[in-house]
């Protein structure tokens, strides 16, 4: 056990989701319980070797925030726009309110506005510099997300965005945590945000072999854990979280969905996509962050997973996870239902978690038919799973070796 | 009747930019319409496509009102039937 004097743990008072399952907490949540695969042939990568990805259904960005807004913005933005008003909302925050200086962003994006990017390229090629945007640099920058979405709140408190790959949203929230714990915020606006589907992009990932080449069956592509897995399947999306302190929480009588309790980093220092086989530091970002919160591997009774449908992925984390983990907590990974939305991927699978301990229900491991005889894990698997969660861990590991793992704990 | 330059501008303005066709009025100025001034070198582009009339950075800007614009683009040749 850690010095309790140490420990802090962040309530998670709202959530707000847009994923590929829907717009919305409710969709997306009732699309994962469901195990309800989204992947798809996308027109828009018509010509390519994979042209499968997972998109969101429906988001129509001028009606949601209004085109005089919407046009200046990258679609990553838009997402995280839509899916943090959701959060507030559902924390019964009022920005209008608040004391804005007591209120801080922090994003987690990988790829920035690269839609706006290669439009605004294409632009240039056919009709000169000239005519390159002038919105194109706040558009694309990486850091934006978090700029607007203080503009949209008022929140001026500190503003960043962190970029560590797939885990960019995990590191997200945990900088968020230890903001919180160090005093310089009472709120936090924590997640992430993705919009990279445009054709470089998805090339690139085919070129390096990390997508599933399951083209003609789009919906059995992302089957994390599954004996057949291939790569993974390309998304986007956006997760936001209000963290707060908890008296703070207190104080407005706020409703707790769960708290973030631990959180723990490493570098794997081994290869710039490739997981170090060994898991050795995946294994040490997942003791760290239990020792953060408190608590011994035995407390842990659920994994959300990174499980991203790649060979060898799955593999160095389910052999982390049974290192780790005597009392075989319940496993899955949404990314069967989600595919991989890279920088939003650990925001959404944080407020994943976090309905799993305030609902008791871990959802199921979508596409997981015949588990790999060499991952010996309890995934949740055919139907979502009625079990109480008190303390959850969720996992995420980038490219670049970059672990981030979170405890999240019931309320 | 072809339209005239304000409303082939007024056009710009709701279908580029989000404005409500109602809010572009002669008096109204581009900050009133949210084009602060990286929406304005946006807007200087769509309008040199549109009546193919270069505007310059000193005769378009957030402070200016559509009826200046109008008067800019009117007296470098827009065609219209002001």
């Amino acid at each position: 056990m850690t010095d309790t004097a140490e420990e802090f743990h962040a309530a998670v008072t709202g959530v707000g989701l847009v994923t590929p399952g829907g717009v919305g907490v409710r969709p997306s949540w009732q699309a994962i319980l469901a195990g309800r695969p989204t992947a798809s042939r996308d027109t828009s990568l018509d010509g390519m070797s994979v042209d499968i990805t997972c998109r969101i259904p429906g988001f129509d960005a001028d009606a949601l925030l209004g085109r005089r807004r919407a046009w200046r913005l990258d679609r990553y933005v838009h997402l995280a726009l839509v899916a943090a008003r959701e959060a507030l909302t559902d924390a019964g925050l009022d920005p209008a309110a608040w004391d804005g200086t007591r209120v801080g962003v922090v994003m987690g994006n990988a790829l920035g506005g690269v839609g706006t990017f290669t439009a605004q390229h294409r632009t240039m090629l056919a009709e000169g510099a000239d005519k390159v945007s002038s919105l194109l640099i706040p558009m694309m920058g990486v850091n934006m997300v978090a700029g607007y979405l203080a503009m949209d709140c008022g929140a001026h408190g500190p503003n960043l965005v962190t970029t560590t790959a797939c885990a960019s949203a995990t590191t997200a929230i945990g900088t968020a945590r230890d903001l919180l714990r160090a005093g310089r915020c009472d709120i936090v606006l924590a997640g992430g945000a993705e919009a990279g589907l445009s054709r470089p992009i998805v090339a690139g990932f085919t070129r390096m072999g990390a997508l599933s080449g399951r083209v003609d069956d789009p919906a059995r592509a992302s089957r994390p854990f599954d004996r057949d897995r291939d790569g993974f399947v390309a998304a986007e999306g956006a997760g936001v979280l209000v963290l707060e302190r908890p008296e703070h929480a207190r104080a407005r009588g706020a409703r707790v969905l769960a708290r973030v309790s631990g959180y723990g980093a490493s570098a794997d220092a081994h290869h710039a996509t490739a997981p170090d086989p060994a898991g050795t530091a995946a294994e040490a970002a997942i003791r760290a962050a239990l020792a953060d919160a408190g608590l011994s591997a035995s407390d842990v009774d659920h994994v959300n997973a990174h499980g991203t449908s790649t060979a060898a992925g799955d593999a160095v984390e389910a052999r982390v996870l049974r290192r780790v983990f005597p009392r075989r907590p319940a496993v899955t990974s949404v990314k069967g239902v989600t595919g991989h939305p890279l920088g939003a991927a650990g925001a959404i699978e944080a407020a994943c978690t976090a309905l799993s301990i305030s609902e008791s229900v871990v959802p199921p491991t979508a596409n997981l038919e015949s588990q790999d005889p060499e991952l010996d894990l309890d995934v949740v698997r055919g139907g979502p799973r009625t079990v109480p969660v008190a303390a959850a861990t969720s996992n995420s590991f980038g490219f670049g070796g970059q672990n981030a793992v979170l405890v999240l704990t019931a309320n | 009747m072809s339209p005239t330059v304000l409303q082939r501008l007024s056009g710009i303005l709701v279908s580029y930019f989000g404005v409500e066709e109602h809010e572009v009025t002669p008096d109204a100025t581009f900050a009133s319409l949210d084009l602060d001034s990286l929406a304005i070198v946006e807007f200087a582009m769509v309008a040199e496509k549109e009546f193919g009339v270069v505007l310059g950075e000193d005769e378009v800007s957030p402070r200016a009102r559509i009826g200046d614009a109008v008067a800019v683009l009117t007296a470098k040749g827009a065609a219209g039937n002001d």
